[in-house]
Parts: C-alpha cells; structure tokens; sequence
C-alpha cells in the first residue's frame, strides 16, 4: 500500500499544479487543456467507442510488428551471436540498416500493403527488430563458455540447445531488449498513424487536433501512456520469473 | 584469394555488396513505382550531386548536434536517475510509476506539448530528443547497479567503504557494460528522434530534407538522406565500440 | 398487377443500384470540402450514381500516394501537388475543382503578430513567418508575394506551424507573423492576437483554383461514369449550399469538427488557364524543374 501511494504522489501532484495552473491562466490554454476537460473528453470517448475501437487497432498493430520482430530478433540473434564470424560479416550491414527511420519507410509500405494493419505492422517490425537483435546478440555472446561446452560434448541438437541452454541463459537480458522493443513499438505504431495510418490513437490524437479538440487529444496521449505502462507491467509479470531464477540479485 | 578472404572486413564488404544489389534488383523490376523507390545508382548520382554542391553539410551537422546533445543529455539523466533506482528502493516506489507512464509516449506526440513550453528552438529539439533516448540507458543502469554481484557488495560492507566510493569504485565499473550497451542503443533512437523532430517541427537538417523531398516526389532525394543517416549510424556505432572495448578492457582481462 | 410491377421493378433497379460505381473519397479537415459533406449527406452522389465513401486524411501530402496506392480514388490536391506529381512522373490528374479563392472573399491571408511594428513589406526581412506547410500552395504564393515585394528569400525564415497551433505561437511570440486560413484568420484578428499584413492571393491573381480533386489516370479512362457522377453531386452541392448557408455551416462543422464563419467560394470546373498560373509561379520560384505538359493534367 505504502508502495501505491508513494508511487501515486508525483503524478497526483503534477495533474494538481497543471489543473490550478490552467484555472489561474498561467497556462498556454488555447491548445493545451485542463485535466479536468481532458477526463471528461476521455470519458466521452469511451461512451461512443470512439477510444476502445482506436486502442485495439493500436494495440493490435504494435503487437503483431513486435511479434515478428522478437521472433526474427532473437533467432538472428542467437545465431550470429554464436558465430562470431559470421557476426563479423552481417554485423556492419546491421548497424547501416539500423539509424533508418522507421517513419521513413512509411510511404513504401503504403505502397506495398495500402493502408491498414500490415503496413503498420511491417513498420513496427523493422523499427523493433533492432533492439532485440542487438541485446541478444550481446546476451548470447556473454552466456558462460563452460555452458556452451556442455551442450557441445552431450551432442544436443540446435533446437534443444536453444530451448534449454541458450535462450535460458540469456533470458535475462534478452527480456530488457524485449522490453525496450515493447515500448518502440507502441510508440512507432503511433507514430504511423500520426503521419500516415487513418486509424488508431495516434490518427484520432492527430484528428481531435485538427477539430480543435486538443482536450480529447490530451486524453488519447494520456491513455496511451497508460497504455504503455500496462502493456510493461504485464511483460514485467510474465517475465519476473525467469527474472528471478537466472536474473539479478536485488540491492537493498 | 584466400589472404584476401581471412581480412574480417571482406565478408562484410561482400555482404553489403550483395544487398546493394538485392536493392537494385527489386527497383530494376519496378514491383514499386521508381518515383518512389529508385535504384541505388540514383540514389548514389544524387547523393554525389548534395555532396559536390556542399548542400549537404548543414543539415548534416544541424542534425548530429542535435542527436549528439540530446544523448548526452539521456545519458546523464539516465545514468543518474538508473543509480537512484537500483540502489534505493524509496526512490523506485517514487520515481518508477511516474517514468513508466511517460515512456511510452511517442516523440511526435509529445512535440506540440514541448514546441508550447519551449518554442521553436535547438533546446525543444534537443530536450524532445533527450526524453526519448533516455529509455534505454535507464532501464539499463537500473539493471547494471541493481545487479551488482553480491560478494562485491559483502567486501565493500566488510572494508565499511562509503557510499561515493561505493558507487565510484565498485557499483559504477560493475554496471558499466549495461550502461554502454544501453547508451548504443540511446543512441541509436537519439539519432532516429532528431530526424523525426526535424520532420515534424521544421527544423533544418536531414530529416527535414527527407520530408521534403517526400512532399515533392523527388526520392531519390529522400533515399540519399536515409543513406546518409545509414553511414552516420555506422560511423558513430563504430566509434563507440571502440570506446566500449577501451574502457572494459580491464575486465576482459580478469574474466580470462 | 401493381404489385408485380413493383416487384419487377425492384428487380431490376437492386442489382442496378447494387452496381453504382464505387470510390473512396480522401480529404483534409478545411472548409474547401463543404460541398463533399453535403453532397454525402443530402444523398446527392446517391442520387447521381456514385457509392462514395468520405475519408478524413491527417495531411495534404499523403493524399497523392494513397491515390497511387489504390486506398483512395479520389482525393484533394492542389495545383502544386499535380504539377509535382507530373513531374515526378505519377499518373495523377484534375478531375474536378473544389473551391476558389477570390479577391473579394480572401480567405487566406498573412497575419501579423499584434506588437510586430509592420510598415511595409519590407519590415519582414529577418522575421519569422509561421506557414501550415513548406513547399505547399498556399506558402508559395506567399513567397511569390515576398518575391513580387522584392524581399530576397533568404532573408525571411519560414517555420511550419499547422493551423491549430498557430493562435498560440503568435501569440507567444514564436513566430512574427502567419500563413493562415479561415477560420483561424478571423479567430486571430478578431480576438486581437494579429492583424491583417495582406490578403496576398488576392493581389497576386484576383481567382485561384485553391483546391481540386485529383485521380488516378487509369481509374478515370476506367471509370467515366464514376467521374461524372462525382462531378454532378458536387456540382449539385454547391447549388445547394447557396441556397442553404447556415446548414452548410452546420454539415461542415459535422465533419470536420470545428465551424467556420466564413466560407470559401467553390467550383466545380478546372481550367488549363488555372495548372498554367501555378507552373507559372512555381518556375518563377524555381520550385519545378523537370518538363511538365499541363495540357495533359485537365481530365476531360
């Protein structure tokens, strides 16, 4: 409970100084909202379905980039952190793709897949893949030599040496990259229908702006904070075993 | 040959060759109109083309200051704010709710909040810039310092080491690695961020030529400023794994 | 008997109507496209043959490649955006127009921020202008005005600010004066944040085709009657809206989400002479490069 609380106090008191601030006209208000307009918006847009429609297509979207991203990621992952010349030789082409933004690709797969949730996803994908590629890349290289030994000498195959020596051993830091990408992905789904995708958050945030409705705007924003904030405690829960087993210690 | 082949730089060479041609492949094929996807050559011939003019420098600049401020500014933050949660539990029950709220939040929707408060200047680029690469380098650092091993926790007790030296000489060296390997990839999304704030809040640099060059049609315009960004990516990621290698060279050492 | 008759009418009439041609509609929050709301609303692309389904896209610039793309058959479009596009080499062209700016109804116009001490144009050299978007047509003409004032380019920063914004960045001071259209324009010089520097279109070309709708070339040879029916609805539209401005009002602020006072003057025509003026300030501008057949770009 102590913890809640704690936790609550910071938010508590900036939404406290932004609503008086708002009140008192110290605030830009034209464009900006008070938290109470911003509830009542949020509100609005969950009686209408507005906002839930708009959140699973969000959702959705990042889900299934991340999906192919952690799968993809992890598998290249593994395999070129195991071989370190071949690491050597896609490693260069790897860090040239990388700095690419995503949001650059976003006209190209318009014209690939039109409009809708495969552009979307193919976006978040190659935004993802990144980060837990790079992390496993890492994680896998750092795995005990002696474990790999192991493996070596009882003759497992691939598959088996995967699921039961690699991926557990590097689970640990593979969840923070998983984790990192988790968050992109959101945010670069978001991103996409701000510039481009007609749905979801981050096309309604774009739209309450242009209607001059910034406090349903704020709302959307807000919500997809929340948003995020679930989907990592989530992961955090479904991961906090294997967290525990292999992970860190904690300090006090 | 096979001198030639031994060189770790030569399969690399080979293999970004073969994607090379991949690409000019699929736009020799046209699956996707050339207008907005051209060939390599094209993309090379306009590239050459900023280059030769010198059009090229100031957005480049404009936008490695920008990523480069921004990540410094993450990084620090980061590095501090992820000690003050490793090590203090008070402050993760303060500090963590609120952090995890806002890292979600994308770049491009948090840009109008920030161009309010700070205008349109380097400082809003920067601080925008900053909030978004601050992610990885925190989850980072909280990982590295609340996972110092145990037994050098025991020896500094035992030695009754104060808490500068604590973090000084034991935690900061142990949670170094995590940190750099969250820095690359701070650095990484700083570099993406300057370029997306660029687009959205009309600052020059090479993002705001790629929107550009969209806007009018002209890609090979648009692809010769994502090359460019490619080769700064490479560039400055080459740089820091080499300082990565300098700095944890003492503990490769003890861990033979 | 009747009822039979009825039945067979039916019959016949079902499948008919169940083959209208079909389009998607892209367009952007503004009061060009009034006559689209209410041609979807008062049923008139029903009543004209065409099953059109309306599309709200967040910026200008991605309505030609969602065209390309197939998602859109339909779309808005500026003179600068089909010259560009023509340039480029993509298959776009005119099909209809969609509103006009006229010198005795301006609704574009550059504002200056209430405090910037404006005299004559020169007093821009060294400001800041805010402008809903780079390279787009209504900043070019701005810039053809600065040209024709004889204020170099260079010695004016244009920043992009997109119209919710640009209340507050006047008003703080951000930017010293703006590109805008109604309704921000009156919003600004009616509450005293800015006032009026020039309604420079109008002094530029007294009647500017503002916006057009633009489509594909092979769905237009594909689908005449689809543009003919689109042409008529809208035309229809207009007709209407003149003689019904208050629920016009009301039918725009449906659906774009805010109301707007002031209405632009709309048409459905597209001139050769109208593609002719905008190649003509954007070579002067050097803003186009390529060759560009403008006879080409009018869909007959």
């Amino acid at each position: 409970m102590k913890r809640i609380l704690r936790g609550a106090l910071l938010p508590f008191l900036v939404f406290a100084l932004w609503e008086a601030g708002s009140r008192a006209g110290v605030l830009p208000m034209d464009t900006f909202s008070r938290p109470s307009d911003i509830a009542l918006a949020f509100a609005a847009g969950v009686a209408d379905g507005s906002i839930p429609l708009a959140t699973w297509l969000t959702v959705q979207a990042a889900l299934v980039g991340f999906a192919i991203a952690a799968v993809a990621g992890i598998l290249v992952g593994v395999i070129l952190g195991l071989s370190p010349p071949l690491e050597r030789t896609v490693g260069p082409s790897i860090e040239a793709l990388r700095p690419v933004p995503a949001v650059a690709l976003t006209p190209l797969t318009l014209l690939l897949f039109g409009f809708g949730l495969r552009m979307e996803a193919a976006v978040v994908a190659f935004a993802c893949i990144w980060p837990v590629l790079l992390v496993t890349v890492a994680a896998v290289r750092g795995i005990e030599p002696r474990l790999l030994e192991v493996a070596r000498t009882l003759q497992l195959g691939f598959p088996v040496r995967l699921r039961k020596i690699i991926l557990p051993a590097a689970l640990g830091r593979i969840v923070v990259g998983l984790r990192v990408a988790v968050s992109i992905s959101l945010i670069v789904a978001v991103t996409v229908e701000i510039i481009m995708n007609p749905r979801g958050l981050g096309y309604g945030m774009i739209i309450a702006q242009q209607s001059l409705q910034p406090a349903l705007m704020y709302a959307q924003l807000l919500w997809l904070g929340l948003l995020g904030w679930g989907l990592n405690a989530l992961l955090t829960r479904a991961f906090g075993r294997w967290h525990g087993a292999f992970g860190p210690g904690v300090n006090p | 040959m096979k001198r030639l082949a031994r060189l770790p730089a030569f399969g690399a060479v080979l293999f970004a060759a073969g994607l090379l041609l991949l690409w000019q492949g699929l736009a020799d094929r046209q699956f996707i109109s050339p207008v907005f996807f051209p060939s390599p050559s094209r993309t090379l011939a306009e590239l050459t083309r900023q280059i030769a003019s010198g059009q090229l420098w100031k957005p480049l600049e404009a936008t490695a200051a920008r990523m480069f401020f921004g990540w410094a500014l993450a990084s620090l933050a980061g590095v501090v704010l992820g000690a003050a949660i490793g090590f203090s539990r008070r402050a993760r029950d303060f500090l963590e709710p609120s952090l995890e709220f806002m890292r979600p939040l994308p770049a491009s929707a948090v840009i109008p909040v920030a161009i309010l408060f700070l205008g349109l200047s380097n400082a809003m680029t920067v601080a925008v810039v900053a909030f978004g690469a601050v992610w990885p380098v925190l989850l980072a650092a909280v990982h590295g310092f609340a996972s110092v091993e145990p037994q050098l926790m025991e020896v500094s007790a035992a030695l009754r080491l104060s808490r500068k030296d604590l973090f000084l000489k034991i935690a900061a060296p142990s949670a170094l690695p995590d940190i750099l390997a969250g820095a690359r990839v701070s650095l990484a999304i700083a570099l993406i961020l300057a370029v997306v704030t660029e687009m959205q809040a009309s600052q020059i640099g090479l993002g705001q030529n790629i929107l550009l060059a969209q806007r009018s049609f002209r890609s090979p315009e648009l692809y010769a400023g994502v090359v460019t960004l490619g080769v700064m990516g490479f560039a400055i990621n080459h740089a820091i794994v080499v300082l990565e290698r300098r700095l944890l060279r003492w503990r490769g050492a003890h861990e033979q | 008997m009747n009822r039979i008759a009825v039945v067979l009418l039916l019959a016949v009439a079902l499948p008919a109507a169940a083959q209208q041609p079909k389009a998607n509609i892209g367009y952007i929050g503004a009061a060009d496209f009034t006559p689209l709301f209410v041609a979807k609303d008062k049923g008139f692309f029903e009543k004209r043959g065409l099953d059109a389904t309306l599309t709200r896209i967040q910026i200008a610039p991605n309505v030609g490649p969602a065209i390309i793309s197939g998602d859109l058959q339909i779309g808005m479009g500026t003179g600068p955006n089909l010259l560009h596009a023509a340039e480029g080499g993509l298959p776009l062209v005119a099909i209809a127009g969609a509103s006009r700016m006229k010198k005795n109804n301006p609704i574009a116009g550059l504002i200056g921020r209430t405090g910037f001490a404006y005299k004559t144009p020169a007093d821009l050299r060294g400001k800041k202008i805010g402008s809903p978007g780079l390279n787009t047509m209504l900043t070019e003409l701005c810039e053809k005005w600065l040209h024709d004032n004889r204020i170099p380019r260079d010695q004016v920063t244009l920043v992009e600010v997109i119209f919710p914004q640009q209340h507050d960045m006047l008003k703080g001071g951000n930017i010293d004066a703006v590109i805008t259209i109604e309704p921000f324009r009156s919003r600004m010089l009616n509450d005293g944040t800015g006032f009026k520097i020039a309604d420079y279109v109008g002094e530029i070309n007294p009647d500017v085709l503002a916006v057009l709708w633009m489509a594909r070339r092979d769905w237009a040879a594909a689908n005449p009657q689809a543009v003919k029916a689109f042409r008529e609805a809208y035309a229809d539209a207009i007709e209407w809206g003149a003689k019904n401005p208050e629920e016009s009002k009301k039918i725009l602020a449906k659906y774009v989400g805010f109301a707007s006072p002031v209405l632009p003057d709309y048409g459905v025509e597209v001139k050769l002479s109208d593609l002719e003026f905008f190649e003509k300030v954007e070579r002067e501008l050097g803003k186009l490069r390529g060759p560009v057949d403008v006879s080409k770009l009018v869909w007959k």
